[in-house]
């Protein structure tokens, strides 16, 4: 799917080697012989790689594979491989391949997954066996109110990016604005958390629209917001949906007559191909953005520009950041990443300059403390950019979790 | 422009879109007895075949000229080596078969061209909106409705003023007299099965730009042709061309007015008209 | 080995008594869970699970003649009364999964009172439209159903002080639940009752004459089918810890029709190997090639023109040295 590297994916030649038959009988030997902290370190990411959410599986994988070229494919000293699997975004097929990746494949630690209602599905389970689960991309608040000992959130939370745009808005002239959020846990959740730092800034939410997952024609629902007097629109959109939002709200002439506001996914480096110009202008609040000036992000754009034209976005920083927790961890019970307990404890005294910016964990959520930033979409070079306008330092988690 | 007028037009745009699907259906069912599971397959093949016409070229145009052929040949080859020797068993058969093929094109759509989202660009002529009774509305909307309007025009010449037609009314209406009358109907089936998959080949390219280029597009617009012919009538072109309006209409008014309950009424009027009239408005039943 | 059937059988409707080799099979299924990873008897076990819903849509399909291309509603309808009655109630998974049991049994009364009258393309289209009515109702009442993220968090229950959590004994569940269901369709088959739905199937004009109650008979057969696809979904949901409207989309219900084709329709058997190959050539397939697909539609095809009897006509014929 990506670019060919020395490290590529090798569920196949596992599969092949160990044969399907052996997969599924008297893996204790193999066991055995896996559990002395030699052998390759096995990393399960659990994305989407089909359908709507393709993109950012994609771009979560290619951050994950510019961390292990930048460090000769090894973690603690350990070769590493990862083996892929694809949640197709659908909660049941997640498990399947979960259980795959966990007890057939036994991998050390399990990275992902994109959604969040694969996430909630697989937290019950994940909790029972105990393996070391990072999540990548999933970022609905309640997952770390759950108190599973063996997950952290190296990601953003709905709650931590969207409360600070409704609080930006607020201060920023909107006054009246729409919400509209593809309708699964996530677009409930944003919409919640955009609208009660914009109401408690004094604005007002005039209209909430929650369109069905999938959406592809957004034009009942634009032409509705334009017969509205809003002066903004507020948008939770992921993926091609996103590209397709943007682009129509554009088409039927709302670019210009309203702000185009979004959580990160709606206007992201990832989305920009599919949405061109349209997106110029629009406002987003997100954990990273591609042009920060630090020198950890410029050295990480530079290594990601060996694998693609494209600026990374935030699935890319989050797959790149959370390579290197794990390395972090993994060197600190020196390279026996086997001993679940303790790797799990090593990630909670993450304590890093990524290319986001400072993350660490919330020792009691596991929910990582991060600044958010408010951007906006310029045009630079003959290319579209986000660029920061303001940075709210240090969110941590919704302070209903930790109750 | 007036919120009504906009959402009347949203709705038209979506039913020409329905139209170009639904008729071929319609017409296949109607001939054949056989609701054609692999429609949806045709649609997504002619939208990836457009991607790719799109890409190489440049050319919308092109895309919507060529993208059809490879679908009619596909469908043409199905047609006489899969279905013709199940004429004579339960129609039954001949539905599995087409569903049968609908995995055989989602493979071939993946191993081809990825599971991937793509989009094709809209023609630059059209990419922006028209002004008009004070609003906006995009151009290239506006074009569909025009090509789904020319397509019922021609089918309807074709179907009402040609000898073709006219033997596809009588195949429709009766197929064992339209055989004893010295009709040809094998040929009259294959060439409809084959016009109606070219159909929806062309749809699938002219919907390109507004719902986008995926494997999984077949079964979401499957489902909603399905429903156009249950409410217009199975076998009708008339059928096709009121029941697409209908629910063209029906779904984008009821995004905006109805959100919670619209997707649940559309299948509650489905339920009803299927028990009701099970021909539907127009159907020979 | 495997005594041959008796010859003076000819008017034999298939499926209908323990054959040997399925003997074997299941001695092999009691073994498999000790010699297979945790992982292996997972797989199984859902194989099971499916297995109980393909052979209740063959009562409907291969029996009845009554296609339906809606049975995820059943499926559906008992995965969530399941999690719904655990979750939401407190009520225990057992008392859940009873009451999913009726459930489905219900909706499966409903909708069978409206569509038996029915036939052909009609009949198609109305369990279609009614499995999407309950599709879309459970993406969209969020406050009782979780819309499209589904209700998780469902711990798995114990059974006479075993817990299911662990994989052997959620696997011996699977199959008792399968064995049983077996014989109690046999059972259904083997009846007077099961006489007159393939009676109705061969020439309904001639049952009707004759007096049987044609709607009735094909109402009785959609809650039976319902009650077993109800036991399928709502075993899925205790396995799985959770359900979402997948569990009631047209590509299961079509993945349900997939399995009774390709095993073989009007076997019970059949549909139940259906459900094995399915999911076992999903699982072991996609790992080597992404053809799968293709693979499974192809097999499909042949089986459509050439293979009525599906892999277990094949196997009949094999074993009974075509006379089958």
């Amino acid at each position: 799917m990506t670019d060919a590297s020395s490290f590529k994916p090798s569920r196949r030649s596992l599969i092949a080697g160990a044969g399907a038959a052996a997969a599924l009988t008297f893996d204790a030997q193999l066991a055995r012989v896996l559990a002395q902290g030699t052998g390759p370190i096995r990393i399960g990411v659990l994305n989407t790689f089909t359908k709507m959410a393709a993109l950012f599986g994609e771009t979560t994988m290619r951050g994950i594979e510019v961390y292990l070229e930048e460090h000769g494919g090894k973690i603690a000293g350990r070769p590493v491989e990862i083996i892929k699997e694809d949640d197709e975004f659908n909660p049941q097929v997640a498990l399947q391949k979960l259980r795959k990746l966990v007890e057939s494949d036994k991998v050390h630690v399990v990275l992902g997954p994109l959604g969040s209602h694969i996430a909630t599905a697989m937290a019950g389970y994940m909790k029972q066996m105990g393996t070391p689960w990072i999540i990548t991309g999933a970022g609905a608040t309640a997952l770390t109110k759950e108190r599973i000992p063996n997950m952290y959130r190296a990601t953003l939370t709905n709650w931590q990016v969207a409360n600070p745009m409704g609080t930006w808005a607020s201060a920023n002239g909107v006054k009246e604005s729409i919400v509209i959020a593809s309708d699964f846990l996530a677009g409930h959740d944003v919409a919640e958390a955009f609208k009660e730092t914009f109401e408690k800034g004094g604005g007002k939410v005039v209209k909430e629209i929650f369109s069905p997952v999938n959406t592809n024609d957004f034009s009942a629902y634009v032409s509705d917001i334009r017969a509205t007097p809003a002066q903004a629109v507020y948008g939770f959109f992921t993926g091609s949906e996103a590209g397709r939002f943007v682009k129509q709200f554009q088409q039927f002439g709302l670019k210009g007559k309203m702000k185009l506001m979004g959580f990160q996914s709606m206007l992201d480096a990832d989305t920009f191909p599919l949405q061109g110009a349209a997106a110029v202008g629009g406002l987003s609040t997100s954990i990273y953005c591609e042009t920060l000036d630090t020198p950890e992000n410029k050295h990480f754009v530079e290594m990601h520009a060996k694998k693609s034209k494209e600026l990374p976005g935030i699935f890319t920083e989050s797959g790149y950041t959370t390579m290197r927790i794990v390395d972090d961890a993994a060197q600190a019970v020196g390279g026996k990443i086997e001993d679940a307990a303790a790797f799990c404890i090593a990630i909670g005294k993450t304590n890093i300059m990524a290319p986001r910016g400072p993350v660490s964990f919330d020792p009691l959520t596991h929910q990582a403390i991060q600044n958010v930033y408010v951007r906006e979409v310029v045009e630079q070079d003959g290319r579209l950019v986000n660029k920061v306008i303001s940075v709210v330092p240090n969110v941590g988690d919704n302070p209903l979790n930790k109750v | 422009m007036d919120l009504f007028i906009s959402q009347t037009l949203n709705g038209l745009v979506y039913g020409a879109l329905l139209f170009l699907l639904a008729s071929g259906l319609s017409l296949i069912f109607g001939l054949m007895g056989v609701v054609n599971l692999a429609h949806g397959s045709f649609f997504m093949l002619g939208a990836f075949v457009g991607l790719s016409v799109a890409k190489a070229t440049g050319s919308f145009w092109l895309a919507m000229l060529l993208a059809p052929l490879p679908v009619a040949a596909i469908a043409l080859a199905m047609e006489v080596f899969f279905l013709r020797p199940l004429y004579k068993r339960e129609k039954l058969d001949q539905v599995l078969l087409t569903f049968g093929f609908s995995f055989v094109f989602t493979d071939l759509v993946e191993s081809f061209w990825g599971k991937d989202t793509f989009s094709i660009s809209e023609p630059p002529s059209l990419e922006d909106s028209i002004e008009f009774l004070g609003g906006f509305f995009p151009s290239y909307r506006l074009a569909m409705l025009g090509f789904g309007l020319l397509a019922a025009l021609i089918l309807w010449l074709i179907i009402d003023r040609t000898r073709a037609g006219a033997m596809v009314r009588a195949g429709v209406d009766d197929s064992a007299t339209a055989m004893g009358i010295g009709l040809n109907v094998p040929l009259l089936l294959t060439t409809t099965f084959t016009c109606g998959a070219a159909l929806a080949g062309l749809a699938g390219v002219i919907a390109g730009p507004i719902l986008g280029v995926y494997s999984g597009v077949d079964v979401e617009v499957l489902i909603p042709a399905f429903i156009v012919i249950v409410v217009g009538g199975m076998g009708s072109l008339k059928g096709a061309f009121v029941g697409s309006i209908v629910i063209g209409m029906a779904d984008t008014f009821g995004k905006a007015y109805l959100p919670e309950t619209a997707m649940f009424l559309t299948y509650v009027a489905m339920i009803l008209i299927l028990l009701a009239r099970p021909g539907g408005l127009f159907g020979k039943v | 080995m495997t005594p041959l059937p008796p010859k003076d059988t000819p008017t034999r409707i298939p499926g209908r008594r323990t054959a040997g080799w399925e003997v074997v099979a299941l001695g092999l299924a009691v073994v498999w869970p000790f010699v297979a990873s945790p992982y292996g008897a997972g797989l199984v076990t859902e194989v099971f699970i499916f297995a109980i819903a393909a052979m209740s849509l063959d009562l409907l399909m291969g029996y009845g003649g009554l296609v339906s291309f809606g049975h995820a509603a059943f499926f559906g309808a008992g995965a969530y009364a399941t999690v719904l009655l655990t979750m939401k109630l407190g009520w225990s998974a057992w008392a859940g999964l009873g009451a999913g049991l009726a459930v489905s049994g219900l909706v499966a009364g409903v909708i069978g009172y409206l569509c038996v009258r029915m036939a052909g393309v009609a009949f198609f289209m109305l369990t279609l439209a009614f499995a999407q009515l309950l599709f879309s109702a459970a993406m969209k009442w969020r406050w009782l159903t979780g819309g499209s993220d589904g209700i998780g968090g469902m711990a798995r229950p114990s059974l006479l002080g075993l817990p299911l959590a662990d994989s052997r004994t959620m696997y011996f569940v699977g199959l008792v639940a399968f064995v049983l269901s077996l014989m109690a369709l046999r059972r259904v088959i083997n009846s007077p009752f099961g006489h007159a739905l393939v009676g109705l199937r061969e020439n309904e004009a001639r049952m009707r004459a004759l007096g049987y109650p044609a709607s009735r008979v094909k109402l009785a057969a959609f809650v039976i089918a319902g009650v077993f696809a109800g036991l399928g979904g709502g075993l899925y949901a205790i396995y799985n810890g959770f359900v979402s409207p997948d569990a009631l989309t047209f590509g299961l219900s079509g993945t349900f029709l997939l399995m009774v084709v390709l095993g073989g329709a009007g076997s019970l058997m059949g549909p139940a190997i259906g459900a094995g190959i399915f999911l076992l050539m999903k699982q072991f397939v996609s790992a080597h090639t992404d053809h799968w697909l293709l693979i499974v539609g192809l097999i499909f095809i042949a089986c459509v023109m050439f293979f009525r009897g599906g892999v277990h006509g094949l196997i009949e014929r094999l074993r009974t040295g075509g006379r089958a």
